[in-house]
């Protein structure tokens, strides 16, 4: 406001540099993390990762191989150079390396996760300004006891239901997996639905689009229930400012105030947390996924924990670590563009 | 606290009966939880069954009574780990400050931008498949949560001047944090802590139900669900019931956290 031309800038600058800083110190965290888990907590991380059935022979020259037999500094440093090269480690199922394999799966994940998010954001926007507003009646009750039964709700569970119901019972949905046998995706993005609807393919679109409702909806209810309850509480925090009433007071309708002048500041806050909800989705689509066949990453870690095929679990736990702190990252980032009052301090 | 909040006393009477049934209930049910009888396999709801039975003729409603205590206990396991750890350390934080504060509460906002549960799936997997373990594993990585709460309760208690009046007379670390941290901190994190019951004992069902936490026999609701999926399309009975039972349980726990936040705080603002 009253500040010099330099001083946002500036200010900008200096947000920028510490939360870089602190994504590298959360990046450090958690190969120090995952260092732990795979060096040290097992009694033997060679044998783990020669695999149950491996002999004791083949176990200590793969020790030795691995440079498990020298000192734990010494691992760790190997093991963060290693990550900088992209180098994973091998599956033990495979023999594949685990970061080709993660990045062939990746697609089916984003897709999934990334309709999910929609689709809460879709339903849980209305639903929480609808209470906000409603507040006190009967039915912002029945909302949000909608909206706490929802988080409370198992969602590998709800993936079940659905399956059984919609598959197994009525037939309506199709089984599991992406595709119907006998189909083909375009080799695009990875996105069946992006892909096909790119390249005008309507039947492989609508065969993409029938799978995915049942796994993003099962993915989706718990995310409906938590930003419900976020966004009614943000705008019940907004409504109650001086800004709203003048805007009542100057006769402007309940629904323009609603829907542009609370809603707008409620969302601020709600970006944030969203971004951290991103950890529970990715948790959900572990066990959703494996419910429904589907060929993402959580399925894969699924597998790999049933396996014991450790260079894959500590691989994906890395990888996906990785790729919260830095959605995280970006979401701070563009929350200073989004919010006006952000960009320039009052000085 | 003129007017009577029937909110609060909704979840507190359900949250009570659960934990009655979780205490009472396999003294009160007659039985045993794994009582085998094959000739009653998969029976469908019935006045004799009132869950129906599962594939080696085990009566649900009896399993899922038993698993009330066993899945109550997990939740309640991974909270006390969190709250004893983040009390400690955050309330150490809080007490010594300065530069000790700075670092311990950096590396606890680190783990704290990390997806817990996934690191906590990992930890658990490496420390073996038993409900120990993963109950281990998620009380782990929950006390960073638990240990930023305490820290900002440590902080302001250590504001207050009889606990300054204690240190200008010498009072050593230990004896504040005995005597003046702990009993002040334990309430407010308490009431924290009663609203995370859902969540942990939503996390500890998906490590069973992965296969992670509680083994076959033990009926805890998550393996129960892991164990009825290969039933799934043909008995839908056995799969519902016991994550019925999961969401009755979470469902009024979180009730019970947000209706005490809002005793407590009397701006509402649920989350």
């Amino acid at each position: 406001m009253g500040a010099g031309r330099a001083d946002p800038l500036m200010a900008a600058a200096s947000f920028l540099v510490r939360r870089v800083l602190a994504t590298f110190v959360v990046l450090i965290a958690v190969t120090i993390l995952t260092f732990v888990i795979s060096h040290v907590i097992p009694g033997d991380p060679a044998q783990l990762i020669a695999g149950p059935r491996a002999g004791a022979a083949e176990v200590a020259q793969l020790r030795h191989a691995l440079g498990l037999d020298r000192p734990l500094h010494e691992q760790y440093a190997t093991y963060v150079v290693a990550l900088l090269h992209g180098d994973l480690g091998a599956s033990i199922v495979t023999g594949q390396p685990v970061l080709r394999e993660i990045l062939d799966r990746l697609p089916a994940t984003i897709e999934l996760m990334g309709l999910a998010l929609l689709l809460s954001v879709a339903v849980a926007v209305p639903l929480g300004v609808i209470a906000a507003a409603a507040r006190p009646s009967p039915l912002d009750t029945v909302l949000r006891g909608l909206s706490t039964v929802a988080i409370s709700t198992p969602r590998f569970w709800v993936a079940m239901l659905l399956l059984g119901l919609f598959y197994g019972a009525l037939q309506w949905a199709p089984p599991s997996g992406r595709l119907s046998p006998g189909l083909t995706p375009h080799e695009l993005t990875g996105l069946l639905t992006l892909d096909s609807l790119l390249r005008g393919d309507w039947r492989l679109l609508r065969d993409a689009t029938a799978h995915l409702v049942l796994p993003v909806a099962a993915l989706a209810i718990g995310n409906i229930g938590t930003f419900a309850r976020i966004i009614r509480a943000a705008m019940i925090e907004v409504l109650a400012q001086d800004h709203i009433r003048t805007a009542r007071a100057a006769g402007i309708s309940q629904a323009r105030i609603l829907s542009v002048y609370a809603l707008r500041n409620a969302l601020l806050p709600f970006v944030t947390i969203a971004g951290l909800e991103l950890a529970g989705l990715l948790f959900g689509s572990v066990t959703v996924e494996s419910v429904f066949a589907w060929p993402g990453i959580g399925s894969y870690l699924l597998d790999a924990i049933l396996d014991l095929n450790f260079p894959v679990i500590m691989g994906v736990t890395l990888f996906v670590s990785i790729g919260y702190a830095v959605i995280n990252l970006l979401i701070d980032l563009s929350y200073r563009c989004i919010d006006p009052r952000l960009r320039a301090p009052a000085g | 606290m003129a007017k009577l909040r029937p909110g609060l006393l909704f979840a507190a009477a359900g949250c009570g009966a659960i934990i009655l049934i979780a205490l009472l209930g396999p003294a009160l049910f007659a039985g045993p939880a794994n009582h085998v009888e094959l000739d009653q396999r998969l029976l469908p709801p019935s006045a004799l069954h009132w869950f129906g039975t599962d594939d080696v003729g085990r009566d649900l409603f009896v399993r899922i009574v038993f698993g009330a205590r066993v899945s109550l206990l997990a939740a309640l396991s991974t909270i006390a780990i969190g709250l004893t750890g983040g009390m400690l350390i955050g309330g150490f934080a809080g007490l010594v400050g300065g530069w000790v504060e700075s670092a311990l509460m950096r590396m606890i906002d680190a783990i704290l931008s990390v997806p817990s549960l996934i690191v906590a799936l990992a930890l658990a997997a490496a420390l073996g498949p038993n409900l120990r373990n993963a109950v281990l594993a998620i009380g782990l990585l929950s006390i960073p949560v638990y240990a930023r709460v305490a820290r900002a309760e440590a902080l302001a208690i250590v504001g207050r001047d009889y606990v300054k009046a204690a240190r200008l007379m010498g009072a050593s670390n230990l004896h504040q944090i005995r005597a003046n941290l702990l009993p002040n901190m334990l309430p407010p994190l308490l009431v924290y802590a009663t609203g995370n019951v859902g969540a942990a004992l939503l996390a500890t069902a998906s490590l069973s139900f992965i296969g992670l936490g509680a083994q076959p026999p033990t009926s805890e609701w998550g393996a129960m669900i892991s164990a009825s999926r290969s039933f799934l399309f043909s008995h839908w009975w056995y799969s519902f019931f016991p994550g019925a039972a999961i969401t009755v349980t979470v469902s009024l726990f979180t009730l019970l956290g947000d209706a005490l936040r809002d005793l407590l705080d009397p701006r509402e603002r649920p989350r």
